[in-house]
């Protein structure tokens, strides 16, 4: 099967910016990262804070060009959600979920089809046509959930989306995401929580110092990542 | 993205952020009006009274410069620092950077909208007829559109390069206002540097603002053309300038 993106030897080097008193540097946030994304799967992204989980989540959406090594996307339609991304606190969840369709590329008409099904799904109630503002972390986070459940693109990649919430909803959010594995969504996933990863993932990639560790199958990949993380404290 | 999902991103995400913006006050919408209407009272009460410039129809000159003017330094000031303000959004969509400072201009036009049309009942309260020439404030107003949106859109895509530029803006928005001949008569200065002075854009469509609804006559076309034409290239050639650098912003807001 061909991979619908693909990353080969993508490295990206960030500059720290100088001023009248000191020099600008530079900062390699990824190295040499290999990675084959195909439909359909569920993929798991690990590694330590710092690791360049989000420097790569921006390369595979588009957002960023690397500055070595090649990236194929061969023609699919990527969206990033992480957690609150882009909300105005000051509107309400309903023109929120609006403007984020929007904003990655639906028509008004075609969220307001959708503006329902986030409703029910958030179950946010009343809050739904309140500000944001007044959301709790949690609260925010069912919404920008629901939002990604009902507008998504080929390839949906969630950044620690799932991790916050009340028990009942994580557990409908894991509930919903293995539903779109068998509905053949293409999912990549961070997380920091290896248990997530191996519940939903198919294959997991392993990432340190912009380099890619591993890749395979979840449960050998959480494996090392734990080694890795054991033997360094 | 096509055409149509541009503009109605831009729409969508102005009308938004305005309804965002009058979340915040008590006064909400009224601000709109309110605010012109003060900077109006500053300036008649330094400009008419204290200094006595004008004549009893100072008020009307003074308004039909300032309301113009106050336009195109809000499209101007608040485009100024959009993309870095929006470094959120470009950081987590691939979404074309030009969209902030577009965003940015609508939602300024949109605000001076009310205020426009309040313009037009008062100099027609003052007994100032509107007539078919009043039709020539549509050219006008497109082309001060453009020369706005020309002079945002430049802006905004030099200040993530250079940000001490940002501390720059107001200084110079305020020399440019005081250049414009919002306070005084064009004709009141030495001939010999009026054609000069009238070649500031700004000068020269305020001068067609009092043209059309002062002295009821027709702007000149000629230069309004030229000045239109221009504007208009400045845009095309910014959107160019955008969509090269497309990938460059997230890299620059990230430094």
């Amino acid at each position: 099967m061909e991979p619908l993106i693909s990353l080969q030897g993508v490295g990206v080097r960030y500059r720290i910016r100088g001023n009248l008193f000191r020099r600008s540097s530079y900062f390699e946030a990824l190295k040499s990262i290999n990675l084959d994304i195909y439909p359909g799967e569920t993929l798991g992204i690990i590694g330590r804070n710092g690791a360049g989980k989000s420097t790569l989540l921006r390369l595979i959406s588009g957002i960023l060009q690397p500055d070595s090594g090649k990236i194929l996307n061969r023609g699919a339609s990527v969206s990033l959600l992480a957690l609150q991304a882009g909300f105005d606190l000051n509107l309400s969840g309903r023109d929120n979920a609006t403007l984020n369709g929007i904003i990655r590329g639906y028509s008004r008409h075609e969220v307001k089809l959708q503006l329902d099904e986030i409703y029910e799904y958030s179950e946010l109630r009343d809050f739904f046509d309140k500000p944001v503002r007044l959301y709790s972390a949690g609260m925010r986070a069912r919404l920008g959930f629901s939002i990604a459940t009902f507008i998504s693109s080929d390839i949906l990649l969630m950044d620690e989306v799932m991790s916050v919430g009340d028990k009942g909803f994580k557990e409908k959010a894991e509930r919903t995401m293995l539903n779109k594995i068998q509905s053949n969504q293409t999912v990549v996933l961070v997380s920091h929580s290896p248990a997530q990863i191996s519940r939903l993932c198919d294959r997991a990639i392993l990432i340190e110092e912009g380099t890619t560790i591993s890749a395979g199958n979840p449960v050998q990949v959480i494996k090392l990542y734990e080694e890795r993380i054991t033997c360094r404290s | 993205m096509t055409l149509s999902q541009f503009i109605e991103l831009i729409c969508t995400k102005a009308v938004f952020n305005l309804r965002s913006e009058i979340q915040r006050n008590y006064l909400s919408y009224a601000w709109w009006v309110l605010e012109p209407l003060l900077h109006m009272v500053v300036y008649y009460f330094v400009f008419g009274l204290l200094l006595q410039r004008g004549d009893e129809n100072y008020l009307l000159f003074l308004l039909t410069g300032l309301i113009p003017w106050m336009w195109f330094m809000k499209v101007v000031s608040g485009s100024s620092g959009s993309i870095l303000a929006g470094q959120n959004l470009i950081l987590q969509v691939a979404l074309p950077p030009v969209v902030l400072p577009l965003v940015s201009s609508l939602q300024a036009t949109l605000k001076q909208i009310p205020v426009f049309i309040l313009l037009f009942g008062f100099v027609w309260l003052q007994g100032y007829t509107p007539g078919l020439h009043w039709l020539a404030l549509i050219p006008v107003i497109i082309v001060q559109a453009l020369l706005a949106i020309a002079f945002a859109c430049a802006i905004a895509a030099v200040i993530p390069f250079m940000r001490d530029l940002a501390y720059l803006v107001p200084s110079g928005l305020m020399f440019l206002m005081f250049l414009s001949g919002i306070f005084y008569d064009y004709r009141s200065i030495s001939p010999d540097w009026q054609e000069l002075f009238l070649m500031n854009p700004i000068a020269f469509l305020l001068k067609s603002y009092r043209e059309i609804l002062i002295d009821g006559v027709l702007p000149d076309f000629s230069v309004l053309i030229w000045w239109g034409i221009g504007s208009g290239s400045a845009c095309l050639l910014l959107l160019l300038t955008y969509k090269r650098l497309h990938y460059l912003y997230p890299r620059i807001l990230m430094e």
